[in-house]
């Protein structure tokens, strides 16, 4: 994809929203073009409008040139996770134990992110905290980005965090499922999945489920085929954790 | 009654004791237990259901003998269940008749003549997920957010704003 930005100062700022696996290409031509025109000086009655366009069409106009760049990482975030040709991209939260990844599928707000950092303090590598990149072997690759969190559990905006460390190359098999939901009170009691059900609930976190659906229903029983699943509504991050860890039967 | 079931634009893959099946046109997946997926597999449109019930029963070791009607039953509640997943062609899905007991009572009856609860037919489904719903919540909200979960108050992107479903 390509990306054009005026003022050219601004081209900082938006390479730093395009995702950490991202490099420079050097093909002439591009699948999806943005252009990001931020406001200029401000003139009598003409209003200073930050204005994102797409593939020459324009994709949303705001006077706080933030929403814009926002805009753009949500939608190059998506574009890529629809579009990737040989990773299907699963939305998790996804760390490395001892040789295999230990994955956090849920919805936002769901409270992945969370249990990745307290897993990280357990000793656990990082791979992401929002998507599991499952290749057609149905191996985990990582997908970094800076940890996000949300001051609150539930609501308010995403605060983001640096880096957590070193993020491994390797791609890991899957060892563990775990899908949790977060609740005030909620207490950490696993029961198991089938290999099935455990399918179907990946594919409902699956971004390209719908426009790939024959690549998705051969990646996702070659993950879950090795591994364990596990589902519980969780109270208590660090008890989870705890919980989770004793499922962990390969390090 | 010759049920059959619906084969096209779907994509099935088969798992130890479960079968997925992908529906590429409605975007929804299903997961048959092994009973249902046995009924769902006999529905060729030539079988009818006390064929379907009769090698159901050899097929399960369901005891004919101590209850006559457990396996009619067991294929009745399969086909509702594959019905309701619009799963048969339409034609059949209008002559089923009402399954006689609920998957309770089934399994009650099941384990008392010595079979096994998990005979029981059942039907998982899921929406495949539209790609904004899978994602990370969105801070504001446009025509191409449609979908997407507000990250301010975890209501669904509508034409005019934050304002649909909880998500």
């Amino acid at each position: 994809m390509g990306v054009r930005v005026n003022p050219r100062e601004l081209i900082n700022e938006v390479a730093s929203r395009l995702p950490a696996v991202a490099k420079p290409a050097t093909a002439h031509a591009v699948q999806r073009l943005y252009w990001i025109r931020a406001a200029g000086e401000q003139r009598r009655n003409i209003k200073p409008f930050n204005i994102l366009y797409v593939d020459s069409l324009q994709h949303e106009k705001s006077l706080n040139l933030n929403e814009i760049l926002s805009t753009f990482e949500y939608d190059v975030e998506l574009y890529v996770a629809e579009n990737a040709k040989q990773r299907l991209f699963v939305h998790a939260g996804v760390v490395g134990w001892h040789g295999r990844a230990i994955l956090l599928p849920g919805k936002t707000l769901s409270g992945k992110s969370t249990l990745v950092a307290r897993l990280l303090e357990s000793g656990a590598s990082y791979y992401s905290d929002e998507f599991a990149l499952l290749d057609p072997d149905g191996l985990v690759h990582p997908y970094p980005r800076p940890l996000a969190m949300r001051a609150s559990p539930n609501l308010g905006p995403l605060k983001t965090h640096v880096f957590p460390g070193p993020v491994p190359r390797k791609p890991l098999p899957v060892g563990l499922i775990a899908f949790s939901q977060y609740e005030a009170n909620g207490k950490w009691r696993p029961r198991p999945l089938s290999p099935g059900r455990a399918i179907l609930t990946l594919l409902s976190n699956t971004i390209s489920a719908r426009r790939r659906p024959r690549f998705a229903m051969s990646v996702l029983p070659k993950v879950v085929a090795n591994a364990a699943v596990v589902q519980s509504v969780r109270g208590d991050a660090a008890e989870t954790v705890d919980a989770l860890l004793q499922h962990v039967n390969w390090s | 009654m010759k049920p059959e079931a619906k084969k096209d634009a779907l994509l099935i893959e088969e798992l130890p004791g479960e079968t997925l099946i992908y529906d590429t046109k409605r975007h929804k997946a299903f997961c048959l237990n092994r009973t249902t997926a046995a009924v769902w597999q006999k529905c060729d449109g030539g079988t009818s259901a006390e064929q379907i019930s009769k090698s159901i029963c050899k097929e399960f070791g369901v005891d004919r003998q101590k209850d006559p009607e457990a396996c009619s039953d067991l294929v009745t509640l399969a086909l509702d269940r594959l019905a309701r997943a619009r799963l048969l062609s339409d034609s059949t899905r209008t002559a089923l008749p009402a399954p006689r007991y609920s998957r309770r009572e089934l399994a009650k009856r099941l384990v008392s003549i010595g079979g096994i609860a998990a005979l029981v037919p059942t039907v998982l489904t899921i929406n495949a997920a539209a790609s904004q719903t899978a994602t990370t919540c969105v801070t504001t909200c446009n025509r191409f957010t449609l979908g997407a979960c507000c990250c301010s108050n975890r209501r669904t992107c509508t034409s005019t704003g934050c304002d649909g479903k909880k998500c």
